[in-house]
């Protein structure tokens, strides 16, 4: 090994977590001042060493280290109240990210600081002494907002949902929310020259993620208060008025909007859309509300033309209601490829409106809680005959899906496709000629047992790379007997394979001709004789399949599900059964020697990992035909009660 | 087009431009040169290196140029290195040293990364070992640094 410039070591750095980073301090003479800066540029009190320093560490001894540091600490994560208190005691002033998650009352004991450090002039007392907050619990927001204002380089500020309400809505007048009966608090005057104060010098702040209330002030004077904000997530119930925000002057490089949970109208999404000119991306439950939604006023020139909106690319949270009135509206979003849509009733949108006239370039589409009705197919999605749509994505999640055969047979070009549950009739459609010929990734959780159906599905999708999902049951006779499979580029595959002991009556296929006419032969014979000749017959069938399966060379991760194991019939008593096992060394359970032609799996080039999922634990795999594969696999059980899984991984 | 590149051993080796164009330092040089088929010297590059990273160049000739990502994250992660390329990094670890001449950006981060990966969940002696370091701590820092290891150990 040679030996690595400083400049290298620092680029290694980045890479490393805080503990490794530690323990780098203490290599040598060369790496020491490598490391250490390295170690207290990032201070995230989630993060390994710091959680047991917390526990047994005192306070003051971590106020004197952030004071030792105190200008290499550039992103700092807040989740004890000791390190607001070593921050504020170090007055640190190179931070550029601050995260913000600790409650304030639990952990009282652990704020050593005189209070009386804090600074009054910038945050007037009287601020916060209208909510309910005690004495301490002030101090601390005080404290907080005195460590945002030494830090103007801040690029990123957040403060998380569990904190206690900072300011960004303090007063307790309020305002009777627009459609609900709802009442929201106000900023009094005093409180928005406060929030001005804080929150203006952040000049160069890109992102904010504010987990409380804030109401028509911060967002409507934005523009204002924070000009070079790119990302604004606002995770509380949004109120704002939207004549307020439409008055206000648009911000000019805002370009991702989040409100979680936030339920807004369209009045509410015009007013966002004009005040935010340049918004690529919008995460928020949008509903339609007759009373309050006047389409003449949001397109109000009234010619029967689109009202283009080009900056937007994604769109989260459409309910079918605001669909219509943006239909109504002549909304247009020529540029988003991306939209999610979310509904707790009926579907009642149509799809054609969504992309010829909504969104045009339309890509993705995903559905959450979507029923899809036979009967009301060819009105909401046009005859089967009609338009076809031409997203690459589609992502129906929620709801049983087990009727969206209608749909997916209109979408050709699908390429990742996402379904929840769904039953024979959807993989049907899948699996015959009018399906997406270019279908690569897919993941659905069957419901009903179609083997044959699956099969012939993989005979078809000859480009599919993943296919991942719960319950696609695969009888080893469809493997054998069915359709050679065509999607050899495969390359993640889950299947639950069984052996169909009972069914020996393969057609067509002369090996299991011969097995059905041992079979035969075996009624006649003694137990143990048929007992040997079932274990025969296993074993050819398990070639047959691992022969099968080992033509997907492109293999990288199999999962063979919970029954992927060889049992004898029940027909025999169990006590004379285990005897006759004993006697003729059969085991029960998986089969991963060679005599079963798992080898022709296990050495695919690429297979990584082999799983047996929700496997149960009573038919675990057995002790001598595990050796072989151990050998180059490491195996681990995990026992989830009641999932017991057992993974395989190359060494 | 081709060009020719000499390793401090001085051998040539003949390589296709779009390939030797990986290396941001031999873009800037032909840039500088102009239209001209003088083969270029890299004094600090022996020719087993040489051909190692050519190997790389070639294996990445058709991925798109890096642009560097902006993440918010301030910690980057280390365990997407590729299949190919981490059995290449197994190999020698002089090639971080020449990427880092040669400025290529994707081959020093997957050289970094391999580093990284060596590091993380080691001891500082089991670091100096796989790393063939020298403890050059005085007793007197030694029983320092142990003070100072005490306040993060895991206790």
């Amino acid at each position: 090994m040679v030996h690595l410039l400083p400049e290298l070591l620092s680029h290694v750095s980045l890479y490393l977590d805080a503990k490794s980073l530690f323990v780098c301090i203490f290599v040598c003479r060369n790496w020491r001042p490598v490391f250490l800066p390295s170690f207290w540029r990032v201070v995230d009190g989630r993060e390994l060493p710091w959680p047991s320093i917390l526990r047994t560490g005192s306070t003051t001894e971590l106020a004197l280290l952030f004071c030792m540091h105190r200008l290499r600490i550039q992103h700092l994560v807040i989740n004890d109240i000791s390190f607001l208190n070593a921050a504020t005691i170090a007055n640190l002033t190179n931070l550029q990210s601050l995260s913000f998650a600790c409650s304030f009352s639990a952990s009282k004991h652990r704020w050593v600081t005189p209070l009386l450090s804090l600074k009054d002039e910038s945050i007037p007392r009287d601020v916060f002494t209208s909510s309910q907050h005690d004495d301490f619990t002030t101090s601390m927001i005080k404290a907080l907002w005195q460590l945002v204002l030494t830090n103007p380089g801040l690029g990123q500020l957040v403060i998380a949902a569990d904190s206690e309400d900072i300011g960004f809505s303090t007063a307790m007048e309020v305002a009777p929310f627009l459609f609900l009966d709802y009442e929201v608090p106000v900023l009094l005057p005093r409180s928005k020259i406060f929030l001005s104060t804080c929150l203006s010098p952040l000049s160069t702040l890109r992102y904010l993620n504010i987990g409380m209330h804030a109401d028509n002030f911060l967002l409507c004077n934005l523009a204002n208060l924070l000009p070079s904000l790119e990302s604004f997530v606002h995770s509380s119930f949004v109120h704002f008025d939207p004549e307020v925000l439409l008055s206000s002057s648009p911000h000019p490089s805002l370009r991702s909007l989040t409100f979680d949970p936030g339920v807004i109208n369209l009045d509410h999404l015009r007013s966002i859309l004009k005040a935010f000119p340049a918004l690529e991306n919008i995460s928020a439950h949008a509903c339609y509300h007759d009373t309050a939604f006047n389409s003449k006023q949001w397109n109000n020139n009234n010619n029967n033309s689109n009202l283009e909106y080009t900056s937007l690319r994604t769109f989260f949270g459409l309910s079918s209601t605001a669909l219509a009135g943006l239909w109504k509206a002549r909304a247009c979003f020529p540029n988003v490829k991306s939209a999610t849509l979310l509904e707790h009733t009926c579907l009642s949108f149509n799809l054609v409106w969504l992309t010829k006239r909504i969104f045009p370039a339309l890509d993705r589409l995903e559905a959450r809680n979507i029923l899809w009705l036979e009967d009301s197919a060819s009105l909401k999605l046009g005859p089967m005959d009609g338009p076809r749509f031409s997203m690459t994505t589609l992502i129906l999640s929620g709801r049983d899906n087990t009727r969206a055969d209608f749909l997916i047979s209109r979408m050709l070009f699908l390429v990742r496709l996402e379904l929840g549950t769904i039953g024979s009739k959807v993989l049907d459609v899948l699996s015959r000629g009018c399906r997406p010929t270019s279908l690569a990734y897919i993941r659905f959780d069957l419901k009903d047992q179609c083997s044959a159906v699956l099969c012939r599905f993989f005979a078809h999708c000859s480009h599919l790379k993943e296919c991942l999902g719960d319950g696609h049951l695969v009888l080893t006779e469809d493997i054998v007997g069915g359709p050679e499979w065509t999607c050899l580029e495969l390359e993640k595959l889950d299947i639950e394979v069984e052996f169909s002991q009972d069914k020996m009556s393969f057609s067509g296929f002369g090996l299991l001709d011969q097995i059905r006419h041992a079979s035969r032969r075996i009624r006649q014979s003694s137990q143990e004789t048929r007992v040997l000749k079932q274990k025969q017959a296993w074993l050819s069938i398990q070639k047959q399949v691992h022969a099968r399966l080992a033509r997907l060379r492109n293999l990288k991760e199999i999962n063979f599900g919970p029954r992927y194991v060889v049992d004898v019939p029940a027909t025999t008593p169990e006590g004379y059964l285990s005897s006759i096992m004993k006697r003729q060394h059969i085991e029960r359970g998986l089969d991963f020697t060679q005599e079963s032609g798992f080898d022709l799996v296990e050495s695919l080039p690429n297979l990584k990992k082999i799983e047996l999922r929700r496997f149960c634990k009573s038919r675990a795999v057995g002790s001598s035909k595990l050796a072989w594969m151990s050998e180059r696999w490491g195996l681990e059980a995990t026992w989830q009660n009641p999932i017991y899984t057992v993974v395989a991984r190359r060494n | 087009m081709t060009v020719i590149l000499v390793s401090s051993d001085n051998q040539d080796f003949k390589v296709d431009k779009e390939v030797a164009e990986r290396s941001i330092l031999i873009k800037n040089m032909l840039e500088d040169v102009g239209e001209s088929d003088s083969p270029i010297p890299l004094p600090n590059v022996t020719a087993a290196v040489l051909t190692k990273v050519i190997e790389y160049c070639e294996h990445h000739r058709n991925d798109p140029v890096q642009v560097p990502e902006e993440t918010d994250d301030p910690r980057k992660r280390s365990n997407d290195i590729e299949e190919w390329d981490m059995k290449f990094m197994q190999v020698d670890h002089e090639i971080i040293l020449a990427a880092n001449y040669l400025d290529i950006k994707p081959l020093l981060d997957v050289g970094c990364k391999t580093v990284a990966n060596i590091i993380k969940g080691k001891t500082p002696e089991e670091i100096r070992k796989a790393f063939n370091i020298v403890n050059d701590f005085t007793p007197e820092e030694e029983a320092q640094i142990k003070k100072e290891n005490e306040w993060a150990e895991d206790r």
